[in-house]
């Protein structure tokens, strides 16, 4: 290399204006040193830009400083710093350790909730009554009943959302390096390419296939402390169903069953309807309600499990009061402001409320 | 958390010193009154929570701002300081200018990315001292090497970093 390469020249330059940076950000200089910064100041009209520019790049980290990307650089070298310290223990214990070692992992955990807030996920809510369809970023479709929450979270190898409450529906655009997965209580929906929907009602986990393929996985089998006996014999690890098939599952207990269900008919509720086939009381309810600002509640235990079989608007409470009362020996009464039904006392009747 | 910390002047004079006395020095074109004025705006800073102070860049230009019409006023040198503000001319943007901040802001990957192009060490240094404010005889202490090496690591860095300016602007 030589000396007069204009590059090394103007590297020089800079470092040694970066080097007044140095002094500076440390406190006020001794005579001698500001004498000298005043010689090189003058010295060349290329120093003051130069001194400009160091002192712009020293302003600029400022910005840095807090953001998401600088935060590995700063936990690597807090790291650092204390790896160094351990192999110097020895020699340089008037150093307080515990600041720095406390610094990084303040900093550690700064960059966790920064990498979570990178994958904050996308929520999709419905309120009472209200529908929503909606694409999502890969193309697929969701389609949300109401009074349900979904979270969309799409990173560069998975495509997870998770059902919170409710239900909602999905026509999965076909991506094979994308696993699309809907978690649901303790269950996980993987699919490819296919349409399906989820929902959580009455701490029951729903899973109806209408196309395509999905492989709905159990729960984890961490300590069985409730029901030690059932879980052995009840739950599938992975149970891959077929279209046309519904898979109901306890939140609860793990069991899991699959019956067949009526694609079309199991859809209705996107266009408003409701359809059930025996379906306990206190399910179909919990559904109705999605639609309705007047509530209504289950009074006692034999009536939540009244076997509901028919077909309802959504939102229209009255005729599926109607409706249910006159098949089945229960009555409904207006308490705490919802209307709950109550079965009667000699109740054995098993009926069918159709009502359209 | 408890009580928001006061700043220790260090830490202050560690983020803001060099720019502060770059902006006093193209007006009162005198070294020893510019960092003195700097110290002062320091001064005044003390007593901001430092999770404010993150955000306060243009807070501080405020201050520094400030202090040099309060000092033009009272000696009297108001044409002094006018003629000095021109003689300094607009060639050289505001280092404190919130826009120009804002501006680094979005370069913030180009810096992370040129960072990432220095040594392990040579990094490790520019960030313990520059972000993390440890001081740089513990920095010394800790590596085993000479205070003169750490601030040239610093340099170095800081000077990468400004192969960033030219390259960009």
């Amino acid at each position: 290399m030589m000396a007069m390469d204009p590059t090394l020249d103007e590297q020089s330059r800079a470092e040694k204006a970066a080097l007044w940076c140095v002094r500076l950000s440390e406190g006020q200089m001794a005579a001698a040193d500001r004498a000298e910064f005043s010689r090189w100041l003058a010295e060349d009209e290329r120093h003051p830009a130069a001194f400009d520019a160091a002192v712009a790049s020293w302003t600029e980290v400022q910005a840095a400083e807090a953001s998401p990307e600088m935060l590995p650089l700063r936990v690597e070298a807090l790291e650092s710093l204390q790896r160094a310290h351990r192999t110097r223990a020895a020699r340089v214990t008037r150093l307080s350790r515990t600041r720095w070692g406390l610094a990084a992992s303040l900093l550690v955990a700064a960059v966790l909730s920064a990498v979570i807030g990178y994958l904050r996920p996308t929520p999709f809510t419905t309120s009472t009554g209200e529908r929503r369809t909606a694409i999502l970023d890969d193309g697929s479709v969701l389609s949300l009943d109401a009074s349900s929450e979904v979270e969309v979270r799409f990173t560069a190898d998975r495509r997870s959302v998770r059902l919170v409450r409710g239900r909602a529906k999905f026509q999965v655009a076909r991506d094979p390096l994308r696993p699309f997965s809907v978690a649901v209580a303790n269950r996980n929906v993987v699919a490819t390419g296919t349409a399906f929907s989820v929902e959580l009602v009455q701490k029951t986990i729903h899973v109806v296939l209408y196309e395509g393929r999905v492989v709905v996985t159990g729960p984890q089998k961490k300590g069985v402390a409730e029901g030690p006996s059932s879980t052995a014999t009840a739950l599938p690890e992975r149970e891959t169903l077929v279209a046309g098939t519904e898979l109901v599952a306890a939140v609860t207990d793990g069991g899991a069953r699959v019956r067949s269900v009526d694609p079309v008919r199991s859809a209705s509720w996107e266009s408003g309807q409701l359809e059930f086939v025996d379906e306990p009381l206190a399910s179909a309810v919990e559904r109705m309600n999605r639609y309705t600002r007047q509530p209504m509640s289950i009074g006692d235990a034999r009536a939540g499990t009244l076997p509901i079989t028919g077909v309802f608007r959504a939102g229209e409470v009255s005729a599926f009061i109607e409706g249910v009362t006159a098949a089945f020996a229960v009555r409904v009464e207006q308490r705490d402001g919802t209307l709950t039904f109550l079965s009667s006392g000699s109740s054995t009747a098993e009926g069918t409320a159709i009502t359209r | 958390m408890e009580q928001p910390a006061e700043v220790p002047l260090a830490e202050l004079g560690r983020r803001f010193r060099p720019a502060l006395v770059s902006y006093f020095l193209r007006r009162v074109r005198d070294i020893a009154e510019a960092e003195d004025m700097a110290h002062e705006v320091l001064l005044r800073l003390t007593d901001i929570p430092l999770d404010r102070l993150r955000f306060a860049d243009a807070y501080v230009f405020q201050v520094a701002a400030n202090l040099l019409r309060d000092r033009a006023r009272r000696h009297k040198v108001r044409s002094e300081y006018a003629a000095a503000v021109a003689a300094s001319g607009d060639t050289a943007p505001e280092l404190l200018d919130p826009a120009r901040i804002d501006a680094g802001r979005r370069s913030l990957q180009a810096l992370v990315e040129k960072l990432r192009e220095l040594d392990e060490r040579t990094r490790e240094i520019f960030v313990l001292y520059r972000i993390e404010n440890v001081p740089k005889r513990d920095i010394a202490a800790a590596y085993g090497v000479s205070v003169s090496t750490v601030e040239k690591a610093v340099a170095k860095a800081t000077a990468h970093l400004m192969l960033l300016r030219e390259d960009g602007e």
